[in-house]
């Protein structure tokens, strides 16, 4: 098998020995700022995290809820008022930032615009006084993992955005880092590439095993590439989970809401049973296993059933469902593999996603009344606050 | 070039031109505007060049010759080098340790510390070397009565590179903070993130970013210095400098091809290095905008400097308030150093002679100023959105008497129309020109500024959405450039009210301005009137910006010194 540095070859596959990772630890971490009010914002609070040797790890959330805080606190840019940032298990608090080893991908880029492309990626090594033969090395080992030989000449201006994130990922991956940090990455990119370099920095990242923290507002991005994602809201966490953990079973509305585009219909408890609740909608009742609740709920409440668009789907004639409801078709969007369709239910405007069915016929005239059925399996029940 | 691209060149040109025949009033603006621009810029400078080559009618280098052989000319010319560069050198320090101060340091009362910078742009020029004699001079408040130092000599090269230095790092750190602030904070966290150290840092980022502003601030400074006229002949001593000569040559030996001669030494070291900075060293800048940056800025010194720092910029801000402090201290005693008694007299006599002067430096100004920005911004826009055959002459033309030395304006204006038909001297018409002419590059920095806050899209968008052109005109445009219009406006009222170097040369019997009255009771000694008429016209400029309404924003145009950092 062949090396990635100090062994030149056209194709790296794998990192070498000298090359360590680190897990991170957070506790309990808390920053504070004062706005121009002298008001205290809680832009990190009390937030803990664990993050093993070699995994991806994301944090999502809305703007302003201390993403990019939590980032420059392990970074060493914000000292935190309290708690610590564990790597390898020693706390690293008092250790200044250029001492961290762990490099951050900025939204911005951040390329030093008066450097060549072949300086940039070499900046760190110099830094370390990494003898020449090796940073050149490397960097040429940089250069052709990310793609970019023969632009090594060029100035940053002189490359396209595509490009000036890939030598911002390459500065930052030549210097081994133990841990590598990423804020928003992609966001200055097109849709095209956006999913290209997305799978460029998880093939990467899976390549080198680097223990990684990408932070993103992108939940197609999150969901796609992180072992485990952490939401936030207001500087706390409000789920940690498998994206498949986040996505079928969030514990809140606002998880529910972040992640998925999912459809919040009123309700109330009819029964509990022993494996079912009967949920009253309208004039309806549903059937959904219990295990699909959070927290704890009482017959007569009201409830909020959080439904992922693509577990409507539509009856066709003569096809039974007890679980089905009537709705007026507002629009109706094609997109080429699925349909995308409005749907008018209870006063509200619910989305309904279909992929594409060749045997069945699937555009409607708007305000065309339609029957959907929906997998009671697919729906969680929040309680209504 | 080859032939083909001629042919296409001057295709080009003549679809242009085409296109300016088709319509008549711009035809008619840019004719107007070229023809003012070949008499009031160039003209002059065409006389001025003729007299010291054709001294005695026929082409002769004898002028020349003269001046690069003998002794106190050729003083004149290393001297002025010499201060030039020590000038520039300190002035771009402290302008730099000013500017890294006030950017990245978080301290409070940063205001009051830009005010103090601000403050020597827009006084007097040699305001300065008035309160050195008061502070530093034979009967100076520091030297003589504080340290009791019989014999100081604040005369000579000593006191021109201090007053020299307080007043022109300011326009040094104009240049810096833009540029500091243009550097995106990013860069600098990004370059600790990956391993530098504060030091490191600071030499392998922010310093090699900032080199352009630091070049620019340099040459700045040092065209500044070889120009200034107030300084050195109020402190100049036994230190002759090139532009005072040039002065002396003509009003005390009436020798008029010499004073060219010496003018157009004055101006080709400041025109090419005008040049050098406009179309060298702004390629080279480096400051680019990519996509959202967290935009906060990490401190990139250690503590202990920090605190040097600021100490630094307070000392510094002590300087320039214990100069204007004394100045106005000044104003207000019988005789410094001798008799400390407190009066009014200075200021009644200033008003008994000097309200004439008063007004009309303040009614020149007033009329010029708008003029000025109009004409300025016409330009701009004419160059920015129109297309038309000469038009990058007319843009250099237009902005080339930034680059002259005023002295040799001066010289220039008093030669070329002193007679029919062109018969200006003694009228205010020759005042007013030469102030539109040396400040419309203000008014056309302002335009560009505006012109790019209006760019054709909002206005087409705000036509779009059902605005007529009036509308789109009154509620769109006028709010976007009334800000630059409104700072190019004061920058020129001040210019107006505080220039002084070109002024001496046209002021006469009928039309007299301040700067010139102060020099010459300066000169007679009536030093008390010096004074009160110099803070008559600071307080004129401060009220005159209480007025525009636009102390603060001043600290952000890009127009002083004709710089801009794009
Ligand atoms: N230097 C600062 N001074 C004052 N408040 C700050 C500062 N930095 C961040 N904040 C505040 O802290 C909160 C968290 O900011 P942060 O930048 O971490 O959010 P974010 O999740 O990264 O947002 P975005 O997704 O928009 O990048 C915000 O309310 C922000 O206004
Ligand atoms: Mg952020």
């Amino acid at each position: 098998m062949i090396k990635l540095f100090r062994n030149p070859s056209p194709m790296p596959t794998q990192k070498s020995d000298d090359w360590e990772v680190a897990d991170l630890d957070l506790k309990n971490v808390v920053k504070t700022y004062h706005d121009r009010r002298g008001n205290l914002i809680h832009a990190v609070n009390n937030f803990s995290l664990k993050i093993g040797k070699g995994e991806f790890t994301t944090l999502v959330g809305p703007s302003g809820c201390g993403k990019t805080t939590v980032l420059r606190v392990i970074a060493g840019f914000e000292i935190p008022d309290s708690g610590e940032v564990l790597m390898g298990g020693k706390s690293i608090n008092s250790i200044p930032a250029f001492n961290r080893n762990m490099p951050m991908v900025f939204q911005s880029y951040a390329l030093f615009p008066h450097l060549s492309i072949y300086d940039n990626i070499a900046y760190g090594l110099k830094i370390r006084k990494v003898p020449g033969n090796i940073i050149k090395n490397d960097v040429e080992m940089m250069l052709q993992l990310v793609n970019l030989v023969g632009m090594e000449n060029r100035y940053p201006k002189e490359i396209s955005g595509g490009q000036q994130q890939r030598v911002a990922l390459a500065r930052a991956l030549v210097i081994k880092p133990k841990i590598i940090l990423f804020d928003e990455p992609l966001s200055n990119l097109d849709v095209k590439l956006r999913l290209q370099t997305r799978m460029e920095i998880k093939r990467l990242q899976n390549l080198l095993g680097i223990t990684t923290l990408y932070v993103t507002h992108d939940q197609e991005e999150a969901l796609s590439m992180s072992d485990s994602i952490v939401v936030m809201k207001k500087g706390k966490i409000e789920q940690i989970g498998s994206p498949e953990t986040i996505y079928h079973h969030p514990k809140s509305v606002f998880v529910a809401d972040f992640i998925g585009n999912t459809n919040f219909v009123e309700g109330t408890i009819e029964s509990l049973l022993d494996n079912h609740i009967n949920i009253q909608v309208k004039d309806k009742i549903l059937k959904i296993p219990k295990q699909q609740a959070t927290g704890d709920i009482n017959q007569g409440d009201t409830v909020l059933l959080g439904i992922k668009p693509e577990a409507i789907s539509i009856l066709k004639p003569g096809e039974r469902n007890p679980n089905n409801f009537s709705g007026t078709v507002r629009h109706t969007y094609f997109r080429g593999t699925i349909t995308e369709f409005e749907v008018e239910f209870n006063n509200t405007l619910i989305n309904v996603i279909l992929p594409k069915d060749v045997d069945f016929q699937q555009s409607f005239a708007r305000n065309e009344r339609i029957c959907l059925s929906v997998n009671p399996r697919a729906i969680n029940i929040f309680k209504k606050h | 070039m080859t032939t083909l691209s001629f042919s296409n060149y001057f295709k080009n040109q003549k679809i242009t031109l085409k296109r300016l025949l088709n319509e008549p009033l711009q035809l008619i603006l840019v004719l107007s505007i070229i023809f003012c621009l070949g008499l009031f810029v160039l003209y002059p400078l065409y006389s001025t060049i003729k007299v010291s080559l054709m001294p005695n009618g026929h082409f002769d280098l004898i002028v020349y010759k003269t001046i690069l052989n003998q002794q106190r000319f050729k003083i004149a010319i290393s001297n002025s080098i010499l201060l030039g560069i020590v000038v520039a050198t300190l002035g771009t320090i402290i302008a730099f340790l000013f500017a890294y101060t006030l950017t990245r340091i978080q301290f409070p009362g940063k205001h009051f510390f830009k005010g103090m910078v601000i403050l020597p742009i827009i006084s007097p020029p040699f305001i300065f070397a008035l309160s050195a004699v008061l502070l530093l001079g034979r009967n100076g408040l520091l030297t003589q009565q504080l340290l009791g130092i019989e014999n100081f000599n604040i005369y000579g090269f000593k006191g021109l590179v201090i007053v020299q230095t307080l007043s022109m790092f300011p326009i040094g750190f104009l240049i810096l903070s833009g540029i500091l602030q243009a550097i995106d904070p990013d860069l600098e966290t990004c370059a600790m993130n990956l391993g530098a150290k504060r030091w490191k840092t600071f030499t392998t980022v922010t310093f090699p970013l900032a080199l352009p502003g630091l070049w620019a601030s340099w040459l700045l400074i040092f065209v500044q210095s070889l120009t200034d006229f107030g300084n050195p002949l109020i402190l100049g001593g036994d230190f002759p400098v090139l532009s005072v000569q040039t002065y002396l040559e003509f009003v005390g030996m009436g020798n008029l091809p010499r004073g060219a001669g010496l003018a157009v030494l004055l101006l080709v070291p400041t025109v090419s290095l005008f040049i050098l900075q406009r179309y060298i060293l702004r390629k080279k800048s480096f400051i680019t905008v990519t996509g959202k940056s967290t935009r906060r800025s990490i401190v990139s010194v250690s503590q202990l400097i920090h605190v040097l720092l600021i100490f630094f910029s307070i000392l510094i801000s002590a300087i320039i308030s214990i100069f204007y402090i004394s100045i106005f201290a000044g104003s207000f005693i019988k005789l410094w150093g001798i008799n400390w008694t407190l009066t009014f007299s200075h200021y009644i006599y200033a008003f008994d002679v000097g309200l004439q002067t008063i007004k009309d430096t303040v009614l020149l100004a007033t009329i010029a100023t708008p003029i000025t920005v109009i004409f300025g911004m016409v330009i701009a826009f004419l160059v920015v959105r129109k297309s038309f055959p000469g038009k990058n002459l007319m843009a250099i033309a237009a902005v080339l008497m930034f680059s002259i030395p005023g002295t040799a304006v001066g010289f220039g204006y008093m030669i070329s129309f002193n007679q029919e038909p062109l018969l200006l001297t003694g009228t205010m018409y020759i005042l007013l020109a030469c102030y539109v002419f040396r400040y419309v590059p203000i008014g056309i920095e302002s335009g560009m500024a505006a012109l790019s806050q209006v760019s054709k899209d909002i206005g087409e968008s705000s036509t779009n959405l059902g605005a007529s052109s009036a509308i789109t005109f009154r509620s769109i445009t006028l709010p976007l450039i009334t800000p630059s219009f409104i700072s190019a406006a004061t920058f020129t009222f001040v210019k107006c009210m505080t220039g002084l170097s070109a002024v001496i040369f046209l002021v006469s019997a009928s039309w007299k301005h301040m700067t010139t009255l102060i020099l010459a009771q300066t000169e007679n000694m009536l030093l008390g009137q010096a004074y009160a008429m110099s803070v008559v016209l600071t307080l004129i400029i401060l009220i005159s910006f209480a007025v525009f309404k636009n102390f603060m924003t001043l600290g952000q145009t890009s127009v002083f010194g004709g710089i801009s950092h794009d």
